[in-house]
């Protein structure tokens, strides 16, 4: 959504850094390259950490020229094909081939298991298999993880809590066993990596010096790892038959070497000397002994002199090129901020025609890894899992990501030279064709990383190359994730590794070719697009054909961050005004959780709406999550139910029970599961669970009639063991009160009230969110805040009102603009958002608009208005029949000189004034016998204006009043709100 | 010739009538409600903010077409950005009822295939993912209630989750509401009310000047080559504004903007005068205009007094008679003692049987001239025994009486004798 910053319109420039050691010096302008050529002295540890951000880039290969000796041990590593084939990709015209995998690679393989193209039995083979050769140490076979996990939902619990002090809380047991188990391995293997990492390496780079290849460089490496290795041999293979055991899944089935030849799952390899763990972005070779692949420069050569050398090089936006700073014409002196374009291409842009240098005779050009990719001569794809082949090979899929030139709109003026997409075609390529890492980053990691070397790209969108569509990838923010999704199946299959969404999206490959094709025939078992199965399958689709300009181009103005702050969708960093609500929240929390024995406690939060008592305890439960992380508070779950949004009230106990156990149960069969799992009885036979945190917002609409929902969720904290704490919102402070004394008594005990702002708390509120915008005048937020104060002391409407005068004074702005067409720069010093627009905003937003529409109406509506008047005068009552106001209107038509229209439109015109509440009238069924009375009878009498003699009216029926010695007060104001009552007594 | 160009204009004419476009000036001005709903439909699609507006005004005065014609242009403008889903209150009022229908929208917009039998609790998470994805996807979804007065009886759980997702970052979404109850805010519960932001577009009926000007940019006739008969339209034209300036016609106009200036009023009344144009020369005369506000103005209680027979009229004095008495609630058993008596004083010997009075009695019944007033709790009673009241007053039964063509003497003789002051007016 409305990002605050704008990440990729203004790419930032590469600043050079003139590093140390570490990085060669001869880098272009900011991408520092890493070359192990130039190191002498690699620190061990620079080796042994493998990480996969470019703050420590990856130690590049040369060109791999290796064979092994294939009668060796199980680690088979790379069998070096003579006649290496090409990387099997279809094509990527956009056009799905049926199979995934070029013929080449199957006859080549002579794969027996056909399970490459069927989907089936490759999750049947994936399934619990475990290592057959332990010295490898494999990490954990991930996709059979998944699988594991919605088989173990109902053992939620069985995620020992090992006190580990990891603290992961969820939302489902089963995702947490997962994860216990992925991160009780990866700790372990983090810890002993190198180690672990050491003895394939060991075994490897014997291989290696036995076979006396190009491991010169890696012999000092080797000697380090040989010592490692044998000692360390043993302790790895307990580690891995802990760690194996720790992941308490209960599905290992050991010891069936060469039984079966199944495929090995791993999480990360090294491979050819450079580590390749799930996640990773690398390179993909596309052609097969392409002369082009031996070379890999380091460094990029200047475009000028040719050269590379240790001087500060700079990179042009638009071609991407290098040029030393002082081969520039004029020299620059130092890397210029923002971006910058070199000579050539402004040149090209002004139409132009230039000649760039040509390099000296005889010199080779030879392009860097990352101008390949841009010319398609390279493939960028992401790693989604490893594994290794019964054959010993070692393969991965990948999913790749397209140039924007290959994407059927092509390349667009908006789209950055750096930019791919990622699109969701898969692939199983052999780890042989990977060349070397690249690093793909968010906008947000893009716009950071201007000194991490060239292989930086940028990738925002994701492409559908069925669909030919973009989409935005979306922020995954752990936090709000896992705290707000109740729904485990969902969460599972959106977030599944990538053989899961293959499934599905193989599934729905035939599920739209049965759509084209025979449209009745496979209604069957096509999922439509709104059942639980079929949201994946379908939302898919969505997406736009390109992307659009103005995302890219536009910067936002002053007023329009001011207004994408003021959107009450967006979440303000910090909550003020409500600290100490807040701080009484996470006392409550903390004492009802931690301490041995949960008691589980009830508290109610009252308040009128819009006094942020949501938003504070989503606040302070993120809080207390960080917590958890850090290891200072139990792990707890959070379930939150907004009672407003269930079909009915006895749907509670579904939602929790889903929420729980991510089961999906009828209500019933869930109460009764809830009853079971809170009461005493089965406390003792299960092990700890953890604390269960419920909020419930809109509490009140859980009231039925014999207030039994309400009473069950209320009763269960207070059995023993439940561990249950429920935080009960609602609007009515007494809400307790009304109910049955047994509830009250639950409820009661703890109550926090979060009364309306005062205009003082809303002007900070406002202010916060305004920080660092000069978009506003503070006399202006002040006015709104008093306002809004005044009224209702509603956030919201404080908000939204700030929102209002900046669009209004944006709109003002931007109709200058359009309609002169004058420079604006004159008129931004003064778009302050001041007094006027907010006058006009509060005019809008408050003012009741039946005023201006009595004002409009047509003649004869106003006389049937003041004989509605003098009706009540006349007779003292409110109510009149249209009998006698069509007499009323009659004679007063005949004593004014006018026309007196038919009864029939004066009826339908009452009816029409009844409908917009300026009357109020019965039905038109009832006729003659329809009972009228004014609405507003009060603001008739100031606001009509009359041309004369009409104008005589009104005074005529005070006077008559006056002289009859009383005012009748109509009692029809009571339908109003405050707020609107004050409006009528301004008017 | 003329008469393929009367043709041809009237056909023209009439298009023109029917096209909510020509009703809108054709450049509006930055004040006018068609910018202002521009404008924040179309923040909404460039800044990705969400919105909720109101719009307010009576019934006739243009808020729905605006609202279509603000949608079209945004739809031609930016394709494939905007994605509408409209609901009417009258139809969808039922909470699940919408949402299966919203779905059902969406499910169409984007080609996906929809299923009737998903729960709501599918129906709402569905909505959630794809409001989700079409804002990452950069589109916008406006969902476009109609009768928005009419989905506020009840929980308000539709409101509700709509103004909910209009608050989460995960949405790029707008609602807007057209009502012509001018407090329709008023109705939303302070909870729905707390996350509606309160914008309102006000849709007044236009001032007499500007009445004035769209009647001229409706009926003349375009004298540029887009109209084949380019002579015959400057006569047209030239005619038209001798009628115009004429005193009868502002007369004409006044009386019919004086009961009802909307747009919509209007319009029907040049509807009507352009189908009562003369075939023959293919102009408009005063006349055409004449007639059109005669059938504007119809009054149908009297023409259907005008078509009751004699014994109905006779039973409608009677219960008048009754009314007068002030003798509290009566039913056809009394209608029938009053007649008799009436006849009796009279000896008109126009004495009709009990079940013939029966028949004319129901038949009054089915005109609507008279009705029950005891709310259908007497249903098991027979129609004799029932209450009944006149629905007409006093002064359309005597008017009717006047101009009944075959309205005996002694009718308004005892009608007079009985109300003697009710026919003054």
């Amino acid at each position: 959504m409305a990002m605050a910053e704008t990440p990729a319109n203004a790419k930032n420039r590469r600043t050079l850094t003139s590093k140390d050691q570490e990085t060669p010096a001869n880098a272009k302008n900011g991408r520092t390259l890493a070359s192990e050529d130039q190191e002498t002295q690699i620190s061990p540890s620079s080796i042994l950490a493998f990480p996969s951000t470019p703050s420590n880039p990856a130690p590049r290969r040369p060109a791999r020229k290796l064979a092994f000796n294939p009668e060796h041990s199980a680690i088979q590593g790379t069998v070096s094909y003579a006649d290496s084939f090409e990387t099997p990709k279809p094509s990527k015209n956009g056009k799905r081939t049926g199979t995934r995998k070029t013929e080449a690679v199957q006859e080549k393989k002579g794969l027996v298991d056909d399970g490459e193209n069927s989907k089936k039995s490759r999750i049947q083979k994936n399934n619990g298999e475990r290592s057959s050769e332990l010295l490898l140490s494999p990490i954990s076979p991930d996709i059979s993880e998944c699988r594991k996990r919605k088989r173990l939902f109902a053992e939620p619990e069985a995620s020992a809590f090992s006190g580990k002090g990891n603290g992961v809380s969820s939302t489902n047991g089963g995702r947490s066993v997962s994860r216990k188990g992925k991160s009780g391995h990866s700790v372990e293997e983090d810890g002993s990596s190198g180690k672990n990492v050491a003895t394939k390496n060991g075994k490897w780079k014997k291989e290696f010096a036995k076979n006396g290849k190009s491991g010169k460089v890696y012999d000092d490496l080797v000697v380090l790892r040989n010592t490692r290795s044998s000692q360390n041999a043993r302790k790895n293979k307990k580690n891995e038959q802990n760690s194996l055991k720790f992941s308490g899944h209960g599905v290992e089935k050991k010891g069936n070497l060469g039984l079966k030849k199944k495929r090995v799952f791993y999480k990360k390899i090294v491979y050819d000397g450079a580590e390749f763990s799930v996640g990773d972005d690398v390179y993909v070779k596309r052609r097969e002994n392409a002369s082009s692949d031996g070379e890999d420069p380091e460094v990029e050569e200047c475009r000028v002199c040719f050269r590379s050398g240790r001087a500060v090089m700079i990179e042009c936006d638009e071609c991407l090129g290098g040029f030393h700073l002082r081969c520039l014409k004029p020299p620059l002196k130092e890397v210029p901020e923002g971006d910058w374009v070199c000579g050539f291409c402004e040149a090209r842009k002004n139409g132009v025609v230039v000649e760039l240098p040509k390099p000296p005779k005889g010199k080779k050009i030879s392009r860097t890894a990352r101008e390949k990719l841009l010319s398609s001569d390279l493939w960028a794809a992401r790693i989604e899992s490893i594994w290794k082949e019964t054959d010993g090979n070692y393969w991965c899929k990948a999913r790749w990501y397209l140039i924007p030139e290959e994407t059927t709109i092509g390349r667009q003026p908006h789209n950055l030279r750096r930019e791919i997409f990622r699109t969701n075609d898969f692939d199983d390529i052999e780890m042989e064709s990977v060349f070397r890492h690249c690093y793909v980053m968010t906008p947000k990691e893009f716009s950071k990383s201007s000194n991490d070397g060239d292989d930086v790209f940028l990738c925002e969108y994701e492409y559908d190359v069925q669909w030919h569509t973009f989409k935005r990838i979306a922020d995954i923010d752990n936090d709000e994730e896992s705290y707000t999704d109740g729904d485990t199946e969902d969460w599972d299959s959106s977030k599944d590794s990538g053989s899961d969404m293959e499934e599905e999206y193989e599934y729905e490959q035939e599920r739209l070719k049965g759509v084209s094709a025979a449209k009745n025939s496979c209604h069957m078992h096509e999922p439509a697009a709104n059942s639980r199965k079929g949201q994946i399958f379908g939302l898919q689709r969505i997406g736009t054909k390109k992307i659009p300009e103005h995302v890219r181009f536009h910067k936002q103005t002053e007023l329009e961050r001011a207004k994408a702050t003021l959107l009450l969708a967006t979440l303000p960093k910090s909550l003020p005004c409500r600290n100490k609500e807040m701080e009484d929240i996470a006392a409550f929390i903390r004492g009802a959780i931690s301490g041995d024995q949960c008691l589980g406690r009830c508290l109610y939060i009252h308040g009128v709406p819009g006094t942020g008592k949501t938003m504070s305890v989503l606040a302070v439960m993120r809080h207390l999550k960080c917590e958890v992380d850090a290891g200072r508070l139990q792990p707890h779950r959070f379930v939150e139910i907004n009672s407003l949004k269930l079909a009915s009230p006895e749907n509670i106990y579904k939602v929790l029970y889903e929420a729980l156990s991510g089961h999906r149960v009828g209500w019933k069969k869930a109460f009764h599961l809830l009853n079971e799992r809170f009461s005493e009885s089965n406390r003792l036979s299960k092990e700890e669970t953890q604390p269960c945190v419920l909020l419930i917002d809109e509490l009140d609409l859980l009231v039925t009639r014999n207030q039994s929902v309400l009473y069950n969720v209320l009763d269960w904290p207070s059995r023993a063991h439940s561990k249950l704490v429920v935080i009960g919102i609602a609007n009515t402070m007494d809400l307790p009160e009304k109910l049955l004394p047994r509830i009250t008594s639950r409820m009661g005990m703890q109550r926090l009230c979060f009364g309306p702002y005062s205009y003082q708390q809303l002007q900070e509120i406002i202010s916060t969110r305004l920080k660092g915008i000069d978009a506003f005048e503070n006399q202006a937020i002040e006015f709104a805040s008093r306002k809004v104060a005044a009224i209702s002391g509603d956030a919201r409407r404080a908000l939204e009102l700030c929102r209002r005068a900046a669009e209004l004074a944006d709109y003002q702005l931007k109709q200058t603009v359009g309609s002169t067409n004058s420079s604006h720069n004159a008129k931004a010093g003064k778009c302050l958002v001041g007094m006027a627009e907010v006058e006009a905003a509060i005019h809008e937003m408050f003012q009741a608009p039946h005023i201006q529409v009595i004002k409009g109406c047509s003649k004869l509506s106003k006389i049937m208005l003041v004989a509605l008047v003098r009706e009540l005068y006349k007779t003292g009552m409110a109510e009149t029949t249209f009998d006698k106001l069509a007499v009323s209107v009659a004679s007063l038509c005949a004593s004014h000189g006018e026309k007196c229209p038919g009864w029939d439109i004066l009826f339908k015109l009452g009816c029409k004034l009844g409908e917009c509440r300026l009357l109020l009238c019965e039905p038109g069924t009832r006729h003659s016998l329809q009972k009228l009375q004014l609405n507003f009878p009060r603001t008739v009498q100031s606001c009509l204006g009359f041309p004369s003699p009409w104008q005589s009216i009104v005074p005529l029926l005070r006077l008559e009043a006056v002289s009859k010695g009383h005012y009748v007060i109509c009692s029809v104001e009571s339908g109003h709100t405050i707020e609107l009552a004050s409006e009528e007594c301004q008017s | 010739m003329s008469t393929g160009a009367a043709a041809d204009a009237q056909a023209l004419l009439r298009c023109r009538l029917s096209d909510p476009r020509f009703s809108l000036s054709p450049s509006p001005s930055p004040d006018s409600n068609y910018s202002k709903l521009k404008f924040i439909l179309s923040n909404s699609i460039f800044e990705s903010c969400n919105n909720s507006v109101l719009l307010l005004g009576p019934r006739g005065c243009g808020k729905t077409t605006v609202l279509e014609l603000v949608l079209r242009k945004l739809q031609t403008d930016h394709p494939d950005r905007l994605s509408v889903v409209r609901l009417n209150g009258l139809l969808h009022s039922d909470d699940r009822c919408a949402l299966k229908e919203i779905v059902r929208q969406l499910c169409t917009d984007h080609q996906l295939i929809f299923s009737k039998m998903a729960s709501c609790d599918d129906n709402s998470q569905f909505m959630l993912s794809m409001l989700r994805e079409c804002a990452l996807a950069h589109k916008a979804i406006i969902f476009v209630l109609d009768e928005f007065d009419l989905f506020t009886p009840g929980k308000q759980r539709l409101l509700y989750s709509l103004l909910d997702a209009m608050q989460s970052v995960q949405s790029q979404a707008v609602v807007v509401g057209v009502s012509c109850r001018l407090d329709a805010d008023q109705l939303l519960e302070k909870r729905v009310r707390s996350r509606f932001s309160h914008r309102k577009l006000l849709f007044l009926p236009p001032s007499m000047e500007d009445l004035q000007r769209l009647l001229r940019q409706i009926l003349f006739l375009p004298t540029d080559s887009s109209f084949r008969h380019s002579d015959f339209a400057v006569k047209f034209n030239a005619k038209l504004s001798v009628i115009f300036n004429g005193e009868g016609f502002i007369d004409i106009l006044n009386s019919v903007v004086g009961v009802d200036n909307s747009v919509s009023h209007l319009l029907n009344f040049l509807f009507c005068a352009v189908c009562n144009m003369d075939s023959g020369s293919g102009f408009l005369s005063l006349g055409s205009f004449k007639s059109a506000m005669l059938s504007v103005q119809r009054q149908l209680k009297l023409e259907s007094l005008q078509d009751v027979s004699i014994l109905e009229l006779y039973i409608l004095v009677c219960m008048k008679r009754l009314e007068a008495k002030d003798c509290g609630s009566y039913n056809f058993n009394s209608i029938m003692k009053e007649y008799k008596g009436l006849q009796d004083a009279s000896q008109t010997g126009a004495y009709y049987s009990r079940q013939v009075c029966l028949r004319a009695f129901e038949h009054l019944l089915e005109c609507e001239l008279v009705g029950f007033t005891d709310n259908n709790r007497g249903q098991s009673l027979s129609i004799e025994f029932r209450a009944v009241v006149l629905l007409i007053s006093s002064h359309e039964l005597y008017q009717g009486l006047r101009s009944s063509r075959n309205c005996p003497d002694i009718l308004l003789q005892w009608f007079d004798r009985e109300n003697p002051k009710s026919h003054a007016y």
